[in-house]
């Protein structure tokens, strides 16, 4: 049986280990624990009879055909280290309140992630049905974007403009929304000038 | 790891599906979005009405209720041409930290009990927060409340009005709180005040309280009588008598009304112990939308301060 990622055995205790395949056709293994994070795994494991310790040990590797080698070791990271969290259909746990440690290494996790192994990372949390991570991941990519202008946003996504200038004028016009926030804005700024001057005089 | 001075960059393409567009997009902020809806033609169609109504719940915004939104778009059809605008719902009740449609409004108030007046005095204690106003007058915070009688339902703790003229004002500013102009014209949601009171175990007491519906930059006390703007309810407890259910209702009022008023009052039949007064805890106001629902007309309920 082919080893998987090195950082994941140290976590493993007795727990049955599942067998899956990348699309490069890299086999690894995580534990069941681990495996039941994932909705698509465990829609997998029921469909196939996987619910039990021996069938898992006699299985053939599920095939992720949309998962590459690198996105895996990562999941398979990740998932580890939530094994003891709740199962993938408990819905929004973690938006609750949780473990510091694990947000940390949460953190540290994401630091280390290029663009492009974000990306696809991502997708394969999207196609395994991760909510865990997709909501991580989902959260990385909406902060790229926090404070950045029309264009920046363009920038960073590498996206294209694709409105004509009439659509781009018509969209403003219904959007009054940028206009209301930037009074408001304007306001709140001017009250605290107003605060700020007597204490600054005397 | 990535270069900190090189920004990250994704490349977004077709292989992105809507739902994790979705999913990205329900994790930014308000101003990201509204820059979100100029940035890519796909991306303003997907932040529509209804990804705002996600975003409301996901940030724990109480929605107006089934019944109302389906009543008013029935309604919308025949007579205007809006609906409910749940990032204006959003923007409200993210900006004041409200939730008009929540189960209380007054648990929302930015209230420090600790900085209270902890004394009978004549000082007054005055929150102005940005979308309503907190201001009590001859009251004091008791914790638990004191000298009246205990049983296993009595609140922990409760205001306790001074007995001739012990005064608790709340005025808010449903519009800045998050409701809609054309709700509060239209439909104009009922004001529900609840609270328990109790009076002294060794003295009688009584309580008053008045709903008054005010225009936007008007105050309750420039006008000299409730006309059809609101109600009073007085009521009058008996020494000893155990904590009540207080219930006070503000069915209707004219159009145009934005800012809600609640005074609440210790009314004493006899001050000769002058502090002794009425106590009031657990205090709920929401607004509440009847199942028979009302479609107003303008001047259905005239407005006897301007005619």
């Amino acid at each position: 049986m082919a080893d998987g990622p090195s950082g994941a055995k140290k976590c493993r205790d007795d727990d049955v280990l599942f067998r899956v395949k990348s699309k490069e056709d890299r086999e690894y293994t995580l534990s069941k624990k681990a495996a039941q994070l994932s909705g698509t795994i465990h829609h997998y494991s029921e469909n196939y009879g996987l619910d039990n310790d021996e069938a898992i040990m006699k299985m053939e590797p599920m095939s992720l055909l949309e998962v590459s080698s690198e996105s895996l070791h990562h999941i398979i990271r990740w998932c580890e280290q939530h094994r003891n969290c709740p199962i993938w259909e408990e819905e929004k746990w973690w938006q609750n309140e949780r473990d510091a440690e694990l947000t940390k290494w949460e953190d540290e996790f994401m630091a280390e992630m290029t663009s492009e192994t974000l990306y696809n990372l991502f997708l394969a949390a999207n196609f395994l049905d991760i909510k865990c991570l997709l909501d991580k991941c989902a959260q990385s990519v909406a902060d790229m974007i926090k404070g950045k202008s029309v264009d920046e946003i363009r920038e960073i996504w590498m996206l294209e403009n694709d409105f004509t200038p009439e659509e781009e004028e018509k969209i403003k016009n219904e959007n009054p929304w940028e206009a209301i926030l930037r009074y408001q804005e304007q306001l709140e700024k001017e009250k605290e000038e107003q605060a700020s001057q007597p204490a600054a005089s005397s | 790891m990535i270069d900190e001075l090189e920004p990250k960059r994704i490349k977004f393409d077709e292989s992105i599906s809507l739902d994790v567009w979705k999913e990205i997009f329900i994790r930014c902020d308000e101003k990201s979005l509204i820059r979100l809806k100029m940035v890519y033609r796909q991306f303003n169609s997907i932040i529509d009405n209804k990804f705002w109504s996600k975003k409301c719940e996901r940030e724990r915004i109480t929605l107006p209720p089934e019944h109302l939104v389906k009543f008013a778009r029935k309604k919308v059809c025949q007579i205007l041409a809006m609906n409910f605008d749940y990032q204006h719902l959003y923007h409200y009740a993210t900006k004041n930290s409200t939730d008009p449609y929540g189960e209380n409004l007054f648990a929302h108030l930015k209230i420090k009990e600790e900085d209270m007046l902890d004394d009978w005095s004549d000082e007054k204690y005055e929150i102005d927060g940005s979308w309503y106003n907190y201001e009590i007058w001859g009251c004091k915070y008791e914790t638990p409340p004191e000298g009246c009688r205990a049983t296993e339902s009595s609140p922990s703790k409760c205001l306790a009005f001074y007995g001739k003229s012990g005064a608790r004002t709340i005025t808010i500013n449903l519009k800045e709180a998050g409701v809609e102009d054309w709700v509060m014209d239209y439909i104009r949601p009922q004001i529900f005040l609840e609270e328990k009171i109790a009076p002294r175990s060794d003295y009688p007491a009584g309580y008053s309280s008045m709903i008054m519906m005010c225009r936007e930059n008007e105050f309750w006390y420039d006008l000299d009588d409730l006309g059809t703007r609101g109600t009073e309810i007085q009521q009058q407890m008996e020494q000893n008598a155990p904590w009540m259910d207080f219930v006070h209702r503000l069915e209707k009022y004219p159009a145009i009304m934005r800012t809600l008023t609640i005074r609440t009052e210790g009314m004493e039949r006899n001050s000769r112990e002058h502090y002794y007064g009425i106590k009031a805890a657990n205090t709920v106001i929401h607004l509440d939308f009847p199942e028979e629902l009302h479609w107003y007309k303008p001047d259905e309920i005239e407005d006897s301060f301007h005619p």
